[in-house]
């Protein structure tokens, strides 16, 4: 999965890749070095294509100009969510039928060792849930479905 | 003991001042009203009264400036008394006067007062005659030639002020006696524009000098106290950012003769309530002038509360309520060293724009000797409608570099996002070796801080975007607690509540 984040003026190239079982992350083709700041104080938050993150005593905005999969899409009339990686679903936290709110847990796989929550980009009504629990899933693999946006 | 005399207060004011009132109120047993803007509906200070009327569309005419409507206001929620806190309508005469009229107490200095100190010119004159040193200047009758006679007297370069003003507005600095008369005439016009008299006055400029305060208080028995210093020499644009007491420059005699200017001041205008006797000092001849004088509670109140343990909020109102002061000059001390900054909704990386937002995340640290007092809680929404000041710091510490220090963690240790705001420039502010050595003055942040840049992106900052990205939502909001999520899968799950 690819990621590119502008921060002033500067642009960096993520991308998060399988590794030994868990994950990787590579910075302009540079693997980074997981253990950094082993006892930082972290605190992040997303809104739109905006990242707001405390990290290190200092507060930094990023603009995510490219990537994100489909269950992080911050657009209005998302409808599909699929997975952002392979994993097995966890968790369900709603039925199908259920009306939710914008940034509701949906769902949660476990994925490279980190449980991924799946969260609905907008209010609305699940209209379908394509998976159960423990089930396995490709990348991409449709997870669940809301209903179309109400005009 | 205020409860005698009333039991409801109304707060004729918004944002962090208003709760600080509010839980002044609370303390005493009194219950607050709060009132507010349309921009204001559910605002932190609206949630901390015990009750909150609206009073109209944001624009400050329609609202916390419209005398009738807080008034109407005050008097439809039973109060007998009102505070204004500070701006707005605080130092107007006009409305204190309109307060009384109806009945009710003014939580503050008489009006009388606060026309005097209001009208630069003749606080000037007033100053001269009570012996409390005033920069060379001119206050008489101000035709342009008039003016020139006088500034050829005092030298430059020199000051051209609004008479009427204050906060800078009416305001020019000449250097050059050639660039006088423009100067005279845009003053002029300035002056008239914002505060409906062109008449002016003349200062000599310092370039060089040092902001520092002196905090009084009176009853209306006429006991007049001082309650020491604070040194505001940090300031943008005559902004003030970072405030602290003691002063780093004072030294006991100047102190105590700035004590006594500052109560001879007061004095002079039969001071009562809270009060700050502003002055400018000279860093090299150690003089120092009367600036003005604020005829209200200042926003940088705390650090003296800090190092008097005396809480003036609580003051102002039980003076208000008749009490006495039942203690003298000499019980009075300064403890420690207490320093405030200013969190505001700006950006310092482009020329400190005033920023709107939401409050995403909000925590602020809860170290010993950390005071914070906030105009927001998470979740708060920031408009453009007013002053951006989201939240004061302020610390107590034994000295003063324990106070820089304890203060620079609490701003490293504070989590705002969803508001671009100014803690990391604070952060490298008090950082900057000579704010640590307290060689300060007025000027110190436009020369030392305009190229400021906020600091380079770090790797953990990517990994958490990248995990925000993940849809966790968010990773630690226990910000007290080192806590690293990195090698850690069962962190990912937090952030659930």
């Amino acid at each position: 999965m690819k990621f590119q984040y502008e921060y002033h003026g500067q642009t960096y190239h993520l991308e998060l890749i399988s590794a030994q079982g868990g994950y990787a992350v590579s910075l302009n083709g540079r693997l980074l070095d997981s253990s950094l700041s082993p006892d930082a104080t972290v605190s992040a938050v997303r809104q739109g294509r905006q990242v707001w993150v405390h990290a290190g005593g200092r507060t930094f905005v990023l603009r995510r100009v490219l990537g994100g999969h489909s269950g992080s899409a911050v657009a209005g009339g998302e409808q599909s969510l699929r997975a952002p990686m392979p994993g097995q679903v966890r968790s369900l936290a709603v039925e199908a039928g259920q009306a939710v709110q914008a940034g509701q847990v949906l769902l949660t796989l476990e994925a490279m060792k980190m449980e991924i929550r799946i969260q609905a980009p907008r209010p609305g009504k699940v209209a379908r849930l394509a998976v159960a629990e423990g089930d396995s899933v490709e990348r991409e693999q449709l997870l669940v479905e809301l209903e179309p946006e109400a005009e | 003991m205020p409860s005698r005399v009333f039991d409801t207060v109304l707060i004729a004011n918004r944002g962090e001042i208003a709760v600080r009132v509010a839980r002044a109120c609370r303390d005493l047993g009194l219950r607050s009203v709060a009132v507010y803007s349309q921009a204001d509906a559910g605002a932190l200070h609206t949630r901390t009264a015990d009750e909150a009327i609206e009073l109209g569309p944001a624009e400050a005419s329609q609202s916390y400036l419209h005398m009738e409507r807080i008034l109407a206001a005050a008097q439809r929620s039973g109060a007998q008394a009102v505070h204004p806190g500070y701006g707005f309508l605080a130092e107007n005469a006009e409305f204190a006067e309109a307060v009384q009229a109806v009945g009710m107490l003014w939580i503050g200095p008489p009006a009388a007062a606060m026309r005097a100190m209001g009208d630069k010119a003749g606080a000037r004159e007033l100053m001269l005659k009570a012996g409390v040193p005033v920069l060379p200047g001119y206050q008489g009758a101000d035709t342009p030639a008039q003016l020139k006679k006088a500034a050829s007297e005092i030298g430059f370069p020199l000051l051209v002020k609004a008479a009427a003003g204050g906060g800078g507005m009416g305001q020019r600095v000449v250097s050059d006696p050639a660039e006088l008369d423009e100067a005279i005439a845009s003053a002029r016009d300035e002056a008239q524009r914002s505060f409906g008299s062109e008449r002016l006055i003349l200062e000599k400029y310092l370039a060089r000098a040092r902001h520092v305060e002196v905090q009084v208080l009176g009853d209306t028995q006429g006991n007049l106290l001082h309650l020491f210093e604070r040194e505001c020499s940090l300031q943008r644009r005559r902004q003030k950012l970072v405030e602290e007491s003691p002063s780093p420059f004072l030294d006991e005699t100047l102190r105590a003769e700035m004590g006594a200017a500052a109560l001879a001041a007061a004095r002079s205008v039969g001071y009562v309530n809270a009060g700050t006797v502003e002055f400018l000092v000279d860093p090299d001849t150690r003089k120092f002038y009367f600036l003005e004088m604020n005829t209200r509670i200042q926003v940088e109140h705390p650090v003296t509360e800090l190092v008097t343990g005396l809480d003036l909020v609580q003051w102002q109102l039980r003076i208000a309520g008749g009490e006495l002061l039942p203690f003298a000059q000499a019980d009075l001390r300064q403890s420690g060293h207490a320093i405030e900054c200013r969190v505001y909704a700006e950006d310092p990386a482009a020329g400190f724009l005033p920023q709107a937002g939401q409050a995403l995340r909000l925590a602020w640290p809860q170290t010993a000797g950390l005071r914070v007092d906030p105009a927001l809680e998470q979740g708060d929404i920031v408009g453009g409608s007013y002053d951006p000041l989201l939240t004061k710091l302020i610390v107590h510490a034994a000295d003063r570099q324990a106070a820089l220090a304890a203060l620079r963690e609490a701003l490293a240790a504070s989590v705002l996002l969803g508001v671009t705001h100014n803690m990391d420039f604070l952060q490298d502010l008090l950082a900057h070796p000579k704010v640590a050595a307290g060689d300060l003055d007025t000027g110190f942040v436009e020369r030392k801080m305009a190229e400021w840049q906020p600091a380079e992106l770090t790797e953990v900052a990517l990994w958490a975007a990248l995990s925000i990205e993940m849809g966790v939502s968010h990773l630690n909001n226990q910000t007290a607690q080192p806590y690293s999520p990195w090698d850690d899968p069962q962190s990912f799950r937090l952030g659930g509540s």
